[in-house]
């Protein structure tokens, strides 16, 4: 049952890559060469211990199994293992198929393993060989270092010229190669190369095959220019690298051997921890080249690589006084940022505005390049004026190694004079006569003193407290506009809470009437004034009628309140006693009155705690 | 409103100092100009006026990196003024390095159109205006609900949020001013904050530069796409005076 199912799924793998090249082959997606490379997981390994052996052949699948032409001091213990990738990216087909080998030493000291040959079609490839050291004890993995020295981790730091120009564009790179670890977080290198202006350009990851070893890579390229002659050490780059290391202090458990794939299960736990290393690359070494004396023209200014200049002018014909438009491209390989064209300056003839400038530049491959553009404006003063002169621009070409002058005109214009009576105006400038015209110029100088005495411009607005006022002040009414404004519509609309907010208001009022009513000795109005200050306060509360409220309805009204069986018998006592004041004929003394009114206050209280 | 809220008088000592330094420049005596405007400056008169002023006597006395400076601080505060103008470009075509201003992008250059044309203490002002119509605007919406008015606010929101952002922007470069200009005759911009740095590159009296941040005694600056550290002393910061 087992071999049937591997069949049914090696059937299925050949169909899919059958499908595959059939598909490329009618979308006409073009493969790659062929490469056979070959690589070990450990270049240092003890006796006993085995070590993992990869040969991959890119670029096709018909590959004949792996020959070891030598293989000294070690012995095959178990392949090939053949697996085969392939992948359609961009209309490239890429293919490959890979030999897994388990080796084990049979001897001390220095082995080698290869060359390896491996025939695709007719033709044979052959890898280079390998050295392998077998020690007696056990190994352990190592970081940092020497570069490329079978390290998990490492930075490199290359050039790809050491013996340069001032100003001469450099391709550096800083690359971090790893393997058999997790590189959690990567930071960005800090460069600081002295003498040097710095172009960092982003990042790029990739595989490589580096002394035979498999490794992954983060590459940081970057185009320098050298700005002082002599010898200059570069380096050592530092980097910081956060590597996912399992953690070493914990209990081992029945899950954890290697039938249930401990790393696995410290995969799937999180049993892992991101410890932070800092590495460092190699230094080297460069030799900045002075610019040479000989030869080196007057109107140089630095400028170092390969650069082409055009320019012109329009209009060609003009009057007196107008203006013309030089444009300027210069454009090439170097620092296009630190480099400038000699444009036009002021002359007795010419009135010159200073040129606007845009400027782009990039990194092609392992160039920089970049333009620069310029536009200048030019009056011609007078029509004797007959060409626009020359702009030029000079630089060092490091490949023929001797300065270059490059010139962009001189530019034929046919200016007509001012017609007579005319008078053309232009600033800053001196008088010129063109024709039977004035052109009026002022001289190049700075303008007057201002004398006027400004009254007011002594505090600055940010520090002025009546700038602060009219920005905190006007958002403010606002918010209280808004508020009223809620305030008024719910009046207008909710009497219940309408009668709520003001049932406070009529209680005090009726209670003031009925003070007076005390202080008159009018004890009528007294017990009239009481009454209806607890009875519209409770009608009020509970939006009910007052008439509704009397001695004998009000436990009913009240219930289910926060009001207290005490305050209802208290109110209850007051309204019985206004009653009996009110339509009983009862007649009261003054200590009565009094009373009445000192317990009627003393319930108002209560019930406006009680009853909200 | 504008008026109003634009300060107090000067003092009478400041004054004194403007006028004795006008005299002075008059004179021909350009250092006790300078000195007299600064002391104008210390006392709280601080308008476009006197940068102008200052930046003349400076130009006089041959201190091209002190007039671009005090002609910058003069057109930070008289944004359509000519003259000022004037003098900056002949000061700026005067020094070594014409190093080009930074600029903003054309998409904010178009968004702020009025930015350019208005000092920071306008900006402000004309924000509070905005302010204060938008506001009075809603209060009275609040009451009053009618479309018109809702239309016209929106309008208002509108310019308000524009003359909030210009005048947020003025006050971030008031307050974190972050442009200098040279000062020194000759200043070397080094690798790093130490004169025993490798010198990069030199600038002249009168090259503007953009200062990135401080370290004691040092600026890092970029000029020209080129970064470096140059001593704070060789640098002028372009900033207005506030009390």
């Amino acid at each position: 049952m087992v071999k049937k199912t591997t069949l049914e799924t090696m059937a299925i793998r050949k169909g899919t890559i059958l499908a595959m090249v059939l598909a490329a082959r009618v979308l006409g997606v073009r493969a790659e060469e062929v490469r056979v490379t070959a690589s070990v997981d450990r270049q240092v390994l003890a006796l006993g211990e085995r070590l993992t052996l990869q040969v991959v052949v890119s670029g096709s699948q018909n590959a004949s199994a792996p020959e070891f032409k030598e293989l000294r001091g070690m012995r095959v213990v178990q392949g090939p293992a053949t697996s085969t990738q392939m992948s359609i990216v961009n209309g490239e087909v890429s293919s490959s198929v890979t030999f897994t080998f388990v080796l084990a030493p049979t001897a001390l000291g220095e082995q080698e393993i290869g060359p390896i040959e491996v025939r695709v079609g007719r033709q044979v490839y052959r890898t280079t060989p390998m050295k392998i050291v077998v020690s007696e004890g056990s190994q352990q993995k190592q970081s940092g270092g020497e570069a490329g020295a079978g390290q998990a981790v490492f930075l490199v730091l290359q050039a790809d010229r050491t013996n340069v120009y001032v100003n001469e564009q450099m391709y550096m790179t800083v690359t971090l190669y790893y393997r058999d670890v997790q590189v959690a977080n990567v930071s960005q290198p800090q460069v600081v190369l002295k003498g040097f202006d710095v172009h960092e350009e982003g990042y790029h990851q990739g595989d490589a095959v580096v002394n035979n070893m498999r490794y992954k890579f983060v590459r940081f390229p970057m185009v320098v220019f050298p700005l002082q002659a002599g010898r200059q050490e570069v380096g050592p780059v530092r980097m910081k690298v956060r590597v996912r290391e399992p953690v070493a202090s914990r209990q081992r458990g029945f899950f954890d051997d290697g039938f249930f794939g401990g790393g696995l299960l410290d995969e799937f736990f999180g049993r892992f921890q991101e410890v932070e290393h800092e590495i460092e690359s190699n230094t080297m070494t460069v030799q900045v080249k002075a610019l040479p004396e000989e030869g080196r023209p007057a109107g140089f200014a630095g400028a170092v690589g390969q650069y082409e200049l055009r320019a012109g002018v329009e209009p060609k014909a003009v009057q007196a006084g107008t203006a013309v438009t030089l444009t300027a491209e210069l454009a090439g390989t170097g620092n296009v940022n630190a480099v400038s064209v000699t444009l036009l300056t002021n002359t007795v003839e010419l009135r010159v505005y200073d040129p606007e400038s845009r400027r782009e530049q990039r990194v092609e491959g392992t160039r920089m390049v970049g333009r620069r553009r310029y536009t200048q404006l030019v009056i011609p003063l007078s029509e004797k004026v007959h060409e626009i002169p020359a702009i030029e621009f000079v630089y060092f070409d490091p490949r023929q190694e001797r300065y270059v002058e490059l010139k962009g005109g001189p530019f034929a214009v046919e200016v007509t004079a001012v017609p007579e009576g005319s008078d053309v105006r232009i600033a800053d400038y001196r008088p010129v006569k063109s024709g039977g015209g004035t052109v009026k110029v002022l001289a190049e100088d700075i303008l007057g003193l201002k004398t006027q005495r400004s009254v007011w411009g002594t505090r600055r607005a940010l520090d002025n407290v009546v700038c602060a006022a009219g920005l905190a002040v006007p958002p403010m009414v606002w918010i209280a506009a808004v508020v009223i404004a809620r305030w008024r519509e719910r009046m207008r609309t909710d009497a219940a809470w309408t009668r709520r907010v003001k049932a406070g208001g009529r209680l005090h009022k009726y209670m003031r009437e009925a003070r007076a009513a005390y202080r008159r000795h009018d004890h009528r109005k007294l017990c009239e004034a009481v009454s209806d200050a607890l009875c519209h306060y409770i009608a009020d509360q509970l939006h009910v009628n007052a008439p509704q409220v009397s001695a004998m309805t009000l436990p009913g009204l009240v219930e289910g309140t926060r009001v207290r069986e005490e305050t209802v018998r208290a109110i209850q006592g007051v309204l019985e006693e206004c009653d009996f004041g009110r339509f009983g004929g009862g007649v009261f003394d003054a200590a009565e009155a009094r009373a009445l009114l000192q317990h009627a206050e003393e319930v108002a209280q209560r019930l406006q705690r009680e009853l909200r | 409103m504008m008026a109003a809220g634009c300060g107090a008088r000067p003092a009478g000592e400041a004054i004194r100092a403007w006028e004795e330094a006008g005299a002075a420049y008059t004179a021909t005596n350009y250092s006790k100009a300078v000195r007299l405007y600064r002391k104008a400056e210390e006392l709280g008169y601080t308008p476009g006026a006197l940068y102008y002023n200052m930046g003349n006597a400076y130009y006089r006395e041959g201190k091209l990196g002190r007039a671009i400076c005090a002609y910058r601080q003069a057109k930070w505060l008289l944004p359509r003024d000519g003259d000022v103008a004037a003098n900056l470009a002949t000061a700026r075509r005067a020094a070594k390095e014409q190093l080009a201003a930074r600029e903003m992008p054309a998409a904010v250059q178009a968004f702020l159109f009025f930015y350019f044309h208005v000092s920071p203490d306008e900006s402000v002002w004309l924000f509070v205006a905005a302010t204060v119509v938008l506001f009075s605007g809603l209060a009275v919406q609040a009451f009053w609900r009618a479309g018109v008015l809702r239309q016209m606010l929106v309008i208002v929101g509108v310019i308000w949020g524009v003359l909030g952002t210009g005048a947020g922007i003025h006050s971030y470069r008031v307050l974190w001013p972050d442009e200098a200009v040279v000062v020194a005759e000759r200043a070397a911009v080094r690798a790093g904050p130490a004169a025993t740095e490798t010198v990069l590159f030199e600038l002249h009296d009168g090259a503007e530069v953009k200062v990135l941040s401080r370290e004691g005694g040092w600026c890092k600056i970029v000029a020209a796409a080129q970064k470096g550290w140059i001593a704070a002393k060789d640098v002028s910061m372009i900033t207005v005076r506030r009390r």
